[in-house]
């Protein structure tokens, strides 16, 4: 198990490093910089002002300094926010886009493994048919547009929920959580009708109808675990996407997560803040496909077997 | 009072293609304490009466029409569904054919065991499991305890099957249904389970129906027999009548397609040309790597599985490969193949050097070296017409020019015995006897030297299974072809081969005359194996 987790950091190294190098190269071909501004500086302190952030150096001593800088925990100052360090910026962000993902991820699950579960116990009939092609229209409804429908009916129309803001009021959070989970929802969804349907129709379950136990036994006791497993392989890939995908949310219901530092840090070309947040994004989707690998082997006793070996 | 008594039961799919009926009213009754045979082909519909008393026919597209089934006088097919769930794994019980999939992988055995307990009779989770622990050692599962809290994946088949047994007998019921419960099992593992299942019988006045398509294991096992075709009834008897005096066409038809493995045909040595080799192995050997089977584990564990092979095989003649599941013959096969890498030894085909040779020599050895495969159904490309799957091979190695395709394929379909008009059709229109000619067919395409035919009628019902081991000998005979038989079968076996090798965990432990192998057998293991096979004569098991 140890050497498991191990071998998966010494593997994300080279990925981090890639994912490093590509951003750094591609931040700098995009045209302008961080302190190009409506109003035009001089260039006698555009001057200065690269010096003091090392902007003037060639760009392989940047990027060596840069590494540098990480390996030593130092993501350097915000290039639009000078007061303030990038991790810093990070830590104020991340709580918001966590909890935000977080009560999506509960809206995925909670709507996606029911609907297809409703799906799977009757396929092909009116129980199937709904909660799919509803899903169908989760998957392909962007959250761009999703949102201010939500926001249209269920904020301005029917006045139930507020329309934006982010812990002002107890309600303020369902439809954030509801526009950035109903993907994934949709998506789960659909896995868990797939797998569900499979595993009904294995020889096992058949042996538990022949012992007479009752369907809802056979469904949540004999089926569910192994119909759920391709559910948690997919957690991973989709927490962090949740993650990494929240600032449209953020951005329509004006909530000061993450996702939204990290858009304006890309309008801004706040070098150091595009990077931080690229990095740690990619360490959350590493760290996330991880933990799901380990827990999809850990509901299977086949590879639990195997490492005991 | 009969224990079961069914009268004029129906059963019928109604699917896109029309209604089929499964089940044409048919009627039986079993005894308290008796076995009863139904014995059948695939599609006979044995397995759906049976599972229609339960009423574990998946509905729709099934639906019982009419009948009675009274169980100690209850009609079970009147119950509602909760009704029937009280007889289901109580009074009732089933084991299945597979025991690798009829086990929940994601449970463990003790959990699996008590719950015929815990819900038919709302025993507590500890006495249930006391009982487990009892019922697992009653079927011969030693450290019982221990077990129960293991995987099914950390049992073998046949241990698996044997925790199916005690699981279906927890909750003491009158009535076992076993379908087809050792088909999926090697067959001295079959012989095993056959004395559980009788012993169990005996103790307890057990009735059991038997699903079965061999008469081997009727005649070992029944009291009587049903024989079922096409949904109906066809004779019901006595073992002993059914055997020594069949009245119904069906039952003759299918008690003379049993491959002979008692039947007394003299043994054939046709070793065309004895002095040629085609073939010849100098001690193989050969390993399995299991790749990691997960990422907590990566391993790579090693199995010899061929352990110094050396055997010769003459032009003109078929050589046998028998043993059971895991003993290498299938590896051994793919190693002449080329599909699997030997670890060392030396493989010469008509005088060419297997073991160095270049992937385009590979190619060519492909034209000269044909398989055919156990599962018609897997094997042929559902999505390529049967022309276009005899095209293949003659395309690829430029067997006839192009204008010769259209005959050839036609002469070649003409050969195994199916019409050249069906060459437009696909696998799925073909049944699986047939599909196992079409495979014979692309195998001959090439005009192979050599075929290793791998358990090819190992998934087909014995009628049909005669019928292509028929045309197998046909076309050796007729190619001068040399062939490699591989299969558990013994008594397949003694049908087709001139010689044979028993293969026991890696290595040829006997070698000669098939005669000779049946008759005086050398090994311990060859003498455990032939007695193993069930011979279908009542008289032999002592049947009255």
């Amino acid at each position: 198990m140890l050497k498991f987790i191990g071998s998966r950091i010494l593997q994300a190294i080279p990925v981090l490093l890639v994912v490093i190098s590509v951003t750094f190269v591609l931040v700098r071909l995009a045209p302008g910089g961080p302190f190009d501004a409506e109003k035009a500086v001089s260039p006698y302190v555009l001057e200065k002002l690269n010096e003091r952030y090392n902007l003037d150096a060639p760009l392989h001593v940047q990027f060596i300094d840069y590494l540098s800088g990480i390996m030593q925990g130092d993501f350097g100052p915000s290039f639009k926010f000078p007061a303030r360090s990038v991790t810093e910026m990070i830590a104020a962000g991340l709580p918001i886009t966590f909890e935000l993902a977080f009560y999506a991820m509960l809206v995925a699950l909670l709507i996606g493994i029911s609907a297809g579960l409703l799906a799977a116990i009757r396929p092909n009939t009116v129980q199937d048919y709904v909660p799919m092609s509803v899903a169908m229209i989760g998957i392909c409804m962007p959250s761009f547009l999703m949102g201010p429908v939500l926001v249209l009916v269920f904020g301005i129309w029917l006045e139930w929920l507020p329309v934006s803001g982010w812990g002002y009021s107890p309600g303020d959070k369902i439809l954030p959580a509801i526009t950035l989970g109903s993907t994934y929802a949709a998506y789960i969804a659909r896995l868990t009708r797939g797998s569900m349907l499979e595993v009904l129709s294995q020889d096992y379950i058949r042996t538990a109808r022949a012992k007479g136990l009752p369907t809802q036994t056979i469904i949540f006791k004999h089926a569910l675990k192994g119909g759920l497993l391709p559910v948690v392989s997919f957690l991973g890939p989709a927490i962090a996407g949740l993650l990494s995908g929240s600032f449209v949310v953020e951005t329509i219901f004006q909530i000061p997560g993450l996702g939204r530092f990290y858009v304006q840090a890309a309008f801004n070309r706040d070098y150091t803040m595009i990077m931080g947040t690229t990095i740690f994004f990619s360490v959350l989707i590493i760290f996330f496909n991880m933990l799901s690998d380990i827990i999809a082997a850990y509901l299977n006793p086949r590879l639990k077997l195997g490492d005991k070996q | 009072m009969a224990l079961l008594s069914v009268d004029k039961l129906t059963t019928s799919f109604y699917t896109r293609d029309g209604i089929v009926r499964a089940v044409q009213g048919i009627s039986f009754t079993v005894e308290h304490g008796e076995t009863v045979a139904i014995v059948g082909e695939s599609g006979s519909g044995k397995s759906v009466a049976c599972y229609s008393l339960l009423q574990l026919v998946p509905q729709p597209p099934g639906r019982i029409e009419s009948g009675r089934a009274f169980f100690n006088g209850i009609d079970l097919l009147q119950c509602t569904e909760q009704e029937v769930m009280k007889y289901r794994g109580n009074h009732i019980s089933m084991i299945f054919q597979d025991p690798m999939t009829s086990l929940n992988p994601y449970m463990n055995i003790g959990e699996q065991l008590i719950e015929p307990l815990t819900y038919h009779h709302k025993t507590s989770t500890a006495n249930a499991l006391k009982k487990a622990e009892a019922a697992l050692t009653e079927v011969g599962i030693s450290e019982a305890k221990k077990r129960l809290k293991q995987y099914p994946h950390e049992f073998s088949g046949g241990m698996r099957q044997r925790v199916m047994i005690a699981m279906a007998l927890m909750s003491e019921p009158e009535l076992l249904i076993a379908d087809e419960p050792t088909t999926a099992l090697d067959v001295t593992v079959q012989a095993q389970i056959f004395e559980l299942i009788k012993a169990i019988q005996a103790r307890r006045n057990l009735a059991v129906i038997f699903i079965t398509h061999d008469l081997g294991v009727v005649a070992q096992i029944a009291d009587r027999v049903l024989v079922m075709n096409n949904g109906e009834i066809v004779e019901q008897g006595s073992t002993r009548n059914i055997f020594n005096d069949p009245q119904h066409e069906y039952t003759r038809m299918l008690l003379d397609a049993i491959p002979v493995s008692a039947k007394p045909e003299p043994f054939r040595y046709r070793a065309g040309n004895a002095k040629r080799i085609i073939l010849q192995l100098k001690d193989v050997n050969a390993s399995y790597i299991e790749q990691p089977a997960s990422l907590l584990h990566w391993q790579e564990k090693r199995f010899n599985v061929v352990r110094h092979v050396s055997l010769n095989l003459h032009k003109g003649e078929i050589l046998g490969l028998v043993g059971e599941s895991g003993c290498g013959k299938s590896t051994l096969a793919k190693t002449v193949l080329r599909l699997v890498t030997e670890d060392s030894g030396s493989i010469k085909f008509d005088g060419t050097e297997l073991t160095t040779l270049s992937a385009a020599g590979i190619k060519d050895l492909r034209k000269d070296l044909q398989i055919i495969f156990q599962d018609p159904y897997a094997s042929l490309n559902p999505r390529m017409s049967v022309y276009d799957t005899l095209l293949e091979p003659l395309k690829l190695h430029n067997i006839v020019a192009p204008i010769e395709y259209e005959r050839t394929i036609s002469q070649l379909m003409d050969e195994v015995g199916l019409s050249p008009r069906d060459i437009r059709k696909y696998p799925h229109e073909f049944s699986g006897g047939q599909r196992q000619r079409i495979a014979i067919a692309r195998a001959l395409a090439v005009r192979p030297k050599l075929i290793i035919a791998d358990e090819p009628v190992s998934a087909l019902d014995v009628t049909i299974q005669a019928q292509v081991l028929e045309l197998m000998l046909h076309i050796v005979d007729k190619h001068h072809l040399s062939m490699i038989f591989v299969s558990h079968d013994l008594s397949v076996i003694r049908y087709i081969c001139d010689r044979t090798a028993v293969m026991y965990q890696g290595e040829i432990i006997e070698l000669g005359s098939t005669e000779k192998i049946f008759n005086q057998p050398q090994q311990e293991y060859t003498r455990k194996l032939l007695s193993a096979i069930p011979v279908p004569d009542p008289e032999y098991y002592g049947h009255t």
